[in-house]
């Protein structure tokens, strides 16, 4: 039997998790958190990105396409402080980079 | 070869800069700090004094009762903000024998415009002082100005003629050659005629590297409190309480730029870094304040700071000659900011006894403050704002400066946050910098060319960012 | 003759202005112009809507109005994006100087000195920090020592760090955030004092932002006093519970110790019209959530818009 507290809204709601049975939680996100968090406790990452302009250097936010294990965070990390793109993103815009973000997609979140 | 080494550029050694820069002379100016107005004189209250607190027959009485009366015309010539709104010392009804000396003592240094007032006029005139306060001691040729202001304006009229500043340079070493002082700092060794020693707290240190023996300076360290600008003025002259041996006592200055400042203590310390701010000495304030009448809401406070006066047992300024070229200023505390220019002329006469001194054909006498939006008139606002549309961004949001001003106080030498703050306001108001300090740097970043995490908030390893 | 130029826009009339284009004087001005209402004003100091939401790369946005988790800056893209087709007319870099007699509104921006007058007046400027100042922490005044929004502007829009080595002193919502945010940049973040006994911020921000990373939160704990010449050098603090003091070394406090409704510009504003301006959003008080500005901004909207064109 595991506590958890849900993150996925405001409401905080404390979860026991029970093998695979969840109480306390008080909708289906919440439910589908708690089974989560328990196994493998994913999180989006927020980061910002290197635009290079040719007359001038901007910081992009940007967030993870997917939610990725709290224990990758820092390789995660460390590769979006690596890459820069040389072109003003769209909103929502996808930046894949094999080379330098392997499998983490990005989402371009403002401009 | 020099003709002049000042050391020191604090308003002291500005104003000297300033009284000399008129003659044909070859002058350098040796700060350690990155900009003037960076060591005793950032912390000053800005009142331009009467000069009765100081003693009839004193140099310190003499000296600001003339640097008083220069202020009218300085401030014209040199575009600084001086308004003499007054000062009242105020006394209860038993002590009204202490004003009738003070005045007697005003009478004998020869300052004009005093008067002793009763509750009656207080009551009409200040009404939030208390009743308690039965009479005061109106000295109306007092004033205040904006010390920043007035150090930079001496420091730019100097600038413009042709005085060399050096910032950022630490005096190492003095000595006499012949008839001569080579001056070694931590860049460069320079020889000159005159040295002319107003460094401030470190001013017996620098007579030491001369081999003078010199009065040992005791830093007297007083803390102040600014009230936000909605608090507006409290009062409308700048009101002292009786002085007492060391001090001036803890008053209410109405500021320049219509707030409040109340304060200072004076706490004698033995470190002459140590600028700490304490609980003690704020509620210490808050109480001395009660006294006079006015009862301070903490939550109006937006910012408590320290300074050190580099005062002396000897109690006044001592200015002299004391080697062939070799002028020393030491303990050149309060009344110092109203003396400043009346030094300069002192100086001066020192050292004409000396050198034949003649006025330079190119002299540029007059200069212009950086322009104020916010206190401006609408249609001048927009004849500036169409020459120049960068005076149309407001930067700071508090105090209203915008890029315009900001640009032109970095055009006119400031290289740090506080060299903005000072010559701006920018970052002074109530959010302290939190909405406006990285749009600075952004500035200073774009104008100055050097990356954000070069800039530092005044010099030395103050940086922002890393 | 030819009138000034501020005399001739002093008869821009508007039904109604909003000054601050953040989250609240947007929904205000949206909802107000989906309502019906036209002439509607909306002016913005910095150059872009949105206000502080733009400097928000985190998530914790939109789930109630959006119905969908966004980053702030999503938030605000989104939001800003339903003003577009609208007869709304925005005014960005402009900066509101005062508010006087018969609801002019005076600003400043790169064209010069503007007056307009409106029907109604919505003052949605948000709120800003308490700062280190306003608490009066003893001490020396060194660089280093930053409100958590600022350190939020230099790393996100900057990508300046403040410090490698940092003490957050406050456990509000933004410092949490920043906790976070430092650490995955590469600095240290040591504690976070906290004078109160129990978290001031959402426990969502604690889980996600603190407990994740193993960054400690001491309750019952008190920041006395700051050391350091030029840059922070450490604090000496104190444990409440058992009245121990400490010292740690750091080169970086940030402040998270609450929010205050920046609604200065009434202070300064005749009392006489004070009456009929109304406060939105943060500058009202201060907001848990966006969504909730949001939807308390378009209430007001909707009420205004109904108000004036009867």
């Amino acid at each position: 039997m595991t506590t958890v507290i849900c993150i996925i809204c405001p409401n905080s709601c404390e979860c026991v998790v029970n093998d695979n049975t969840v109480s306390g939680a008080k909708c289906k996100r919440g439910v589908s958190f708690s089974l989560q968090e328990v196994s493998l406790p994913l999180r989006t990452v927020t980061s910002t990105i290197c635009c290079q302009l040719i007359d001038k250097r901007l910081r992009i936010p940007v967030k993870t396409k997917s939610s990725v294990p709290i224990k990758d965070i820092p390789h995660i990390m460390k590769r979006i402080k690596q890459l820069v793109i040389y072109h003003k993103p769209e909103l929502g815009e996808l930046i894949i980079n094999k080379d330098i973000l392997m499998d983490t997609i990005l989402i371009i979140t403002g401009t | 070869m020099k003709d002049i080494i000042i050391i020191g550029g604090g308003i002291i050694g500005t104003a000297i800069a300033q009284a000399l820069c008129k003659y044909e002379l070859d002058i350098l100016l040796i700060e350690k700090e990155c900009e003037c107005s960076f060591g005793v004189s950032k912390s000053n209250s800005g009142i331009i004094h009467t000069g009765f607190q100081s003693k009839y027959g004193s140099l310190s009485a003499t000296l600001a009762a003339r640097g008083n009366q220069l202020y009218t015309d300085l401030s014209i010539d040199l575009d600084f903000p001086f308004r003499r709104i007054g000062e009242l010392i105020v006394a209860h009804i038993d002590e009204k024998q202490q004003l009738e000396d003070l005045y007697k003592n005003g009478s004998l240094i020869g300052i004009s415009e005093m008067k002793i007032v009763d509750r009656e006029w207080l009551a009409i005139h200040e009404p939030n002082l208390s009743e308690t306060i039965s009479f005061a001691l109106l000295g109306s040729t007092a004033g205040i100005t904006n010390p920043y202001e007035a150090c930079y304006a001496f420091f730019e009229n100097a600038k413009a003629n042709n005085v060399q500043f050096n910032l950022s340079e630490t005096v190492e070493n003095i000595s006499q050659l012949n008839e001569r002082w080579e001056i070694r700092t931590n860049m460069s060794t320079y020889q000159t005629n005159f040295v002319i020693n107003c460094a401030g707290l470190f001013a017996d240190k620098v007579s030491q590297l001369a081999d003078i023996e010199c009065e040992t300076i005791f830093p007297r360290k007083g803390e102040e409190l600014l009230l936000d600008r909605h608090v507006g003025e409290l009062c409308k002259h700048i009101i002292f309480p009786l002085p007492k041996p060391n001090t001036k006592g803890i008053l209410i200055i109405p500021t320049i730029d219509h707030t409040t400042m109340i304060g200072p203590t004076a706490e004698v310390i033995d470190d002459k870094e140590d600028l700490r701010t304490t609980t003690a000495s704020k509620d210490h304030i808050i109480n001395s304040i009660k006294d006079l009448g006015p009862v301070i809401d903490p939550a109006t406070i937006i910012t408590a700071f320290s300074g050190l006066r580099p005062a002396t047992k000897l109690g006044d300024f001592y200015i002299n000659e004391d080697r062939k070229g070799f002028i020393n200023l030491i303990g050149i505390q309060s009344p110092g900011l109203t003396a400043a220019p009346a030094i300069g002329e002192f100086v001066t006469s020192i050292i004409s006894k000396n050198i034949k001194l003649t006025i330079k054909k190119t002299y540029i006498s007059k200069r212009k403050s950086i322009p104020k939006i916010r206190d401006m008139s609408v249609s001048a606002k927009n004849t500036l704002i169409k020459k120049d549309s960068d005076f149309g961004t407001i930067i700071c949001r508090c105090e209203e400066v915008t890029k315009g001003e900001i640009l032109e106080a970095i055009r006119r030498g400031a290289k740090t946050l506080d060299g903005i703050k000072f010559r701006t306001r920018c970052q002074m108001g109530r959010c302290h910098g939190s909405f406006c300090t990285m749009k600075i740097m952004d500035i200073m970043h774009e104008e100055l060319g050097i990356p954000y995490n070069e800039i530092t908030k005044r010099g030395h390893d103050s940086y922002v960012t890393i | 003759m030819k009138l000034p130029k501020e005399v001739m826009i002093a008869m821009s009339q508007y039904n109604l202005i909003i000054i601050g284009g953040g989250p609240a004087g947007m929904a205000t001005a949206y909802s107000a112009s989906q309502s019906g209402l036209n002439k509607i004003l909306l002016i913005e100091r910095l150059p872009k809507l949105g206000g502080i939401l733009n400097q928000c790369i985190h998530e914790g946005f939109g789930l109630h109005y959006f119905k969908k988790e966004l980053t702030g800056t999503e938030y605000s893209a989104k939001y800003s994006a339903l003003l577009e087709g609208t007869s709304i007319e925005i005014l960005t870099s402009s900066f509101v100087t005062g508010i006087s007699d018969n609801n002019n509104v005076t600003y400043i921006n790169s064209n010069g000195i503007s007056t307009v007058s409106g029907r109604k007046i919505v003052l949605a400027t948000g709120c800003r920090e308490r700062t280190r100042e306003m608490l009066t922490i003893p001490g020396t005044r060194p660089s280093g020592i930053y409100t958590a929004g600022l350190s939020q502007e230099m790393i996100n829009i900057y990508g300046q760090l403040p410090g490698k080595r940092v003490v957050i002193v406050g456990s509000g919502d933004i410092g949490l955030i920043m906790a976070r945010r430092l650490t995955l940049e590469g600095s240290a973040v040591i504690f976070l004092l906290e004078v109160r006994p129990t978290l001031a911020g959402l426990i969502r921000n604690k889980i996600q932002c603190l407990d994740d990373f193993n960054i400690p939160l001491l309750c019952n704990h008190e920041l006395l006093e700051v050391y350091g010449k030029n840059r922070v050098s450490g604090i000496r603090y104190r444990d409440n519970t058992s009245h121990q003091e400490h010292y740690i070394d750091c080169d970086t406090l940030l402040f998270s110790v609450g929010l205050i409704p920046e609604n200065d510009l009434l202070k300064a504003t005749p009392s006489s019209i004070c009456n009929g301006i109304r406060l939105i959003g943060n500058a009202e008080y201060v907001h848990g959530l966006v969504d909730e500005a949001t939807k308390e901004a378009e209430k007001l909207g909707k009420e205004i818009a109904k108000e004036l064109i009867l």
